[in-house]
């Protein structure tokens, strides 16, 4: 067995996965598949349920008429169908420097990347690492298609979407290898992402979107518009959420921006009121395009924040859901 | 150094605290200065006054009470401004040498003594030469005088005030001027304690001649009538009280018991003194904790034979039945030794009676318009005017009119009233009849009247003098407004027909006290009190006020109406020169309010002052002013400042510990 493999099965622990297996994976909105799933297909009339009649218009065509429906009214009638489809999910994960922060060592028995097992830390990109394995196996169990995009300034790996049974450890493998380290581009990868992606998809993003949000905003209108749903996933430090330091400090940027030599006491509360502003304007985005926002704590268990999301969802969608 | 995730959301915190951070940094440079600054201070106190000399001073105004109650003797024998000017002298011993002292005197007329100067030496002996004054205190004229004037309100000024604050001091019914307000926007206030407690003190209020009807010309016994109150405790004593004549020889000398319960007490002593001279007369009581009200000056004047005019119509008809007025007002008169004349009433304005000083006018009736204009004059001038109403006429018209031609406040009827009427046993007791006091109403009670005509007073500056059992006023008298003379008018006519007064005891002494009385009034003046400015009438015109021969004051020069501008400060027996020559003796007393020593409250001291500055007493603001003189930094001061000084320096030390250097702290082993 190699060492990929052996990290992959440490990332299904069965605690994570034991969470998740109640759930079936189920994108929110309308999403185009290629193999019938168990997921609402927009295109109407190919598959197997019926959906609605409409009257004929003349000049269509007429394959798909209803007979029976003209036999009993002498009325046209057109028959329509709601598909069952498979899904295509791509997850996105940012691997720039800022995600290698940590503040809590590696337990054992735990999946480390390349970034953390330098430093025996539980570093951000391993929690996104964590999460993005679990999607996928979940995605595979349901034949749905999955793949990756690793990036930072720019996409640095990138996994096909396959719903072969050797995706899973492909995704792995990227992510146990990928440097991490460079400035986050979120809109830059979501515009190489969707420059390539012929129908709709569930996307989902990871990362601690440690950055301004007016071009992420830009960025997320296009998802939007090309018809795909979005998840995102932010992932922070405890530390970097609670800010409980002391005395004084020079704190130095990950990403190669300036310093900032100051008390930390002093600091605390205007940190705490920032980085809550900044959390709101980015659920307000997300939510202003009808979009999901995830938090989650690196230091907590991968398993419930993804459990609850997609418990939200399935939720959503079985009430008719969103569109 | 702590490699952070989220720097990008901590320079949006630092930011937002940049600003804050700016002003702690200022806060706390400012809190360094001034620790510095204090502890720099602190250390040269010692020093400072030197400096300072050199630099700034302080004006300071020193308002003197010198008034009659400054003459207050307390417990310790010594006056209340012996005192005061012992604790100024003290004040001024530690004044700073570069400080311009100023002396204001409050006693009447208010006036600077020593212009502001650093010399405090010559400030010290002209306090020195500062006595109680026999006049009243003017506190708000001290203080028009010690206030910046108007156009240098904005300067700075210490103004005091030394005084025992005895009701003498403050007429607290007579509220400070508000404008003195404007100018004393700059000004530090600062006044002694009212004195406490009172001792017990009789007043002389007023020694004055008594009269009875019976009375004797011929000898030279008189009867003075004494009036004493007491103030403070009461207090059951003997008083001893003298008399003394006009050359300082005693000529009587009596003890009155004075009962505990009594506040106020009026007697008469017999004193012997000649009566054919200009006579007068001091009456002193013993001394006791205020010596000036001890004493009070009365001017008996010269007993001369009044020049008597009867104004009438003679009558060829002798009996006795049908006598005119002027008649029986003559026998009257004749019988008491003073001589008169008669003459015809029309004649007056034709040939007026120039050599009289009393005017008994029997027959108004004949008076024409320019005699009216005469009799006016005459009044006005001094002269005393009796009018009675003319019993040979059927409607008094002179009556409808008699307010205006004369500038009385009387009012009389023109038709006469009938009946039977009798007067009232009570007599007003007051005017020119004053002195023959319960003889009057003894002399009343047999008189019938049965004609008479009503007479009104019109306001108070005239008085009803006899008056009827229906409460109706017989005789009312008044001075003409702006004269010195007086006018007395009988409701009824000395005649048979209309009363049988001519006939009852009553008439001699009536007419003989009219005049007596009313020429009494006419020349005696009003009571001149000393710190005030006389106005003697038009017989003293251009005259001159010659102070007593032991005194040390001034002669007073009269303007043509018999005022003068300056005021009287000596009390005595002070001498009126006429214009042509005649000398009359005129008693100036102190008024005895002046020199009231009961005492006043603190509150109401503050609240006299309150309209114009607050006030501070002088142990109130003792710390203040030393700390004002900035010549004398008590350790207490310079220990006050250090611990400010420490205080500012801790608290600078824990806001700076953000800017202070140190070693940063590494985050749990778990930077990234």
């Amino acid at each position: 067995m190699s060492g990929s493999q052996l990290r992959a099965e440490a990332y299904l622990a069965p605690e994570t996965l034991a969470q998740l297996s109640s759930f079936e994976l189920r994108a929110r909105m309308v999403v185009e598949g290629i193999s019938s799933g168990m997921h609402s297909s927009p295109n109407q009339g190919m598959a197997v349920e019926f959906a609605e009649h409409r009257p004929y218009t003349p000049g269509e065509s007429l394959r798909h008429l209803d007979w029976k429906m003209f036999g009993r009214s002498d009325k046209l009638y057109i028959k329509r169908y709601q598909q069952e489809t498979s899904l295509d999910v791509v997850i996105l994960v940012d691997s720039s420097n800022s995600m290698r922060f940590s503040t809590l060592g590696t337990k054992s028995g735990w999946g480390g990347t390349d970034a953390g097992s330098k430093t025996g830390q539980w570093t951000k990109f391993d929690c996104a690492a964590a999460i993005t394995v679990a999607l996928a196996h979940l995605c595979l169990q349901q034949r749905d298609r999955v793949g990756l995009h690793i990036f930072s300034q720019d996409t640095k790996s990138i996994v096909r979407r396959s719903g072969s049974r050797g995706q899973w450890k492909s995704m792995v493998q990227a992510l146990a290898t990928v440097p991490v380290q460079g400035t986050a581009n979120l809109p830059r990868a979501i515009e190489q992402l969707i420059a390539g992606l012929g129908h709709r998809c569930l996307l989902f993003v990871l990362s601690d979107f440690l950055y301004p949000l007016e071009k992420v905003r830009d960025s997320i209108a296009k998802v939007k518009f090309k018809g795909h749903d979005l998840v995102l996933a932010r992932i922070l430090d405890r530390s970097e959420l609670q800010f409980k330091l002391s005395g004084l400090r020079r704190f130095e940027d990950m990403e190669g921006m300036e310093d900032v030599v100051t008390e930390a006491e002093s600091i605390r509360a205007p940190y705490l009121n920032a980085l809550k502003q900044h959390d709101d304007e980015l659920e307000k985005i997300t939510r202003s395009f009808a979009f999901d926002l995830c938090r989650i704590d690196s230091h907590d268990s991968v398993g419930p924040p993804i459990t609850s999301l997609l418990s939200r969802r399935e939720k959503l969608n079985r009430h008719g859901g969103r569109r | 150094m702590t490699a952070w995730g989220s720097n990008f959301i901590l320079k949006i915190a630092f930011g937002k605290i940049q600003r804050r951070r700016k002003i702690e940094k200022w806060l706390l440079l400012l809190l360094r200065v001034f620790a510095i600054g204090l502890v720099g201070f602190a250390a040269a106190g010692p020093f400072a006054s030197e400096w300072i000399q050199d630099g700034q001073t302080k004006e300071r105004w020193i308002i003197i009470d010198n008034g009659a109650t400054s003459a207050e003797i307390r417990p310790d024998k010594k006056n209340t401004l012996e005192k005061i000017k012992q604790e100024i002298v003290e004040s001024i011993g530690i004044e700073n040498k570069g400080n311009r002292i100023a002396i204001v005197l409050a006693s009447v007329p208010a006036r600077v003594l020593v212009e502001p100067t650093t010399n405090h030496e010559a400030v010290t002996q002209a306090i020195q030469r500062v006595f109680p004054q026999e006049v009243p205190c003017d506190i708000p004229a001290a203080l028009d005088v010690a206030f910046p004037k108007q156009e240098e309100k904005n300067a700075y000024r210490q103004v005091e005030i030394w005084s025992g604050f005895r009701r003498g001091s403050l007429d607290l019914e007579k509220p400070l001027e508000t404008n003195l307000a404007n100018r004393a926007e700059k000004v530090t206030l600062i006044a002694t304690r009212p004195l406490l407690g009172q001792p017990t003190n009789y007043v002389l209020k007023k020694s004055s001649l008594s009269r009875t009807a019976t009375e004797d010309d011929n000898t030279n016994k008189r009867k003075i009538k004494v009036e004493i109150f007491r103030e403070g405790a009461p207090q059951q004593k003997k008083i001893q009280i003298s008399f003394q004549n006009i050359n300082g020889e005693l000529i009587s000398n009596n003890e009155i018991e004075w009962n505990e319960n009594v506040s106020e007490k009026e007697f008469d002593v017999d004193i012997q003194i000649e009566k054919n001279s200009n006579q007068a007369l001091q009456a002193i009581l013993e001394t006791d904790a205020q010596p000036l009200d001890n004493k009070n000056f009365n001017a008996l004047g010269m007993v001369e034979n009044p020049k008597v005019t009867i104004l009438g119509r003679k009558s060829v008809d002798q009996d006795i039945e049908n006598l005119p007025a002027s008649s029986w007002i003559y026998r009257a008169i004749e019988s008491t030794g003073m001589t008169a004349r008669e003459i015809d009433a029309e004649t007056i304005s034709i040939r007026p009676p120039l050599a009289t000083d009393t005017i008994i006018l029997t027959r108004p009736d004949l008076v024409d318009q320019s005699g009216w204009t005469w009799l006016q004059n005459f009044a006005s001038d001094g002269g005393v005017l009796i009018i009675t109403p003319a019993s040979e006429a059927q409607e008094q018209i002179w009556a409808a009119d008699i307010e205006r031609l004369l500038s009385v406040p009387i009012r009389s009827q023109t038709k006469k009233i009938q009946g039977e009427f009798r007067l009232a046993s009570k007599q007003p007791r007051v005017g020119p009849l004053s002195l023959l006091g319960a003889e009057l109403e003894a002399l009343s009670e047999p008189v019938h009247i049965n004609t008479y005509i009503p007479l009104e007073t019109t306001d108070a500056a005239a008085q009803s003098i006899l008056e009827l059992e229906n409460g109706k006023p017989l005789m009312c008298w008044a001075k003409p407004k702006g004269g010195t003379g007086v006018v007395a008018i009988l409701g009824v006519s000395p005649v048979l027909s209309w009363s049988d007064l001519p006939v009852k005891p009553l008439m001699v002494p009536l007419f003989q006290e009219l005049i007596r009385g009313g020429r009494m009034l006419a020349t005696q003046q009003q009571d001149i009190r000393t710190g005030f400015t006389v106005s003697l009438g038009r017989l003293a015109a251009d005259g001159l006020f010659v102070p007593p021969p032991q005194s040390n004051a001034t002669t007073i020069q009269l303007d043509s109406n018999g005022r003068s501008e300056a005021r009287v400060l000596n009390p005595g027996i002070w001498t009126l020169e006429t214009k042509n020559g005649n000398k009359k003796l005129l008693a100036v007393n102190i008024q005895t309010s002046s020199a009231s020593i009961e005492p006043l409250f603190e509150n109401a001291v503050r609240a006299w002052f309150a309209p114009v500055n607050s006030i501070q007493f002088r142990d109130e603001n003792q710390e203040k002013t030393q700390a004002l003189s900035r010549n004398n930094l008590e350790p207490l001061l310079i220990q006050s400042i250090f611990i400010i000084a420490l205080i500012c320096a801790i608290t600078e030390s824990i806001l700076s510990r953000n800017g202070s250097p140190r070693q940063p702290q590494k985050i749990n082993g778990s930077i990234a």
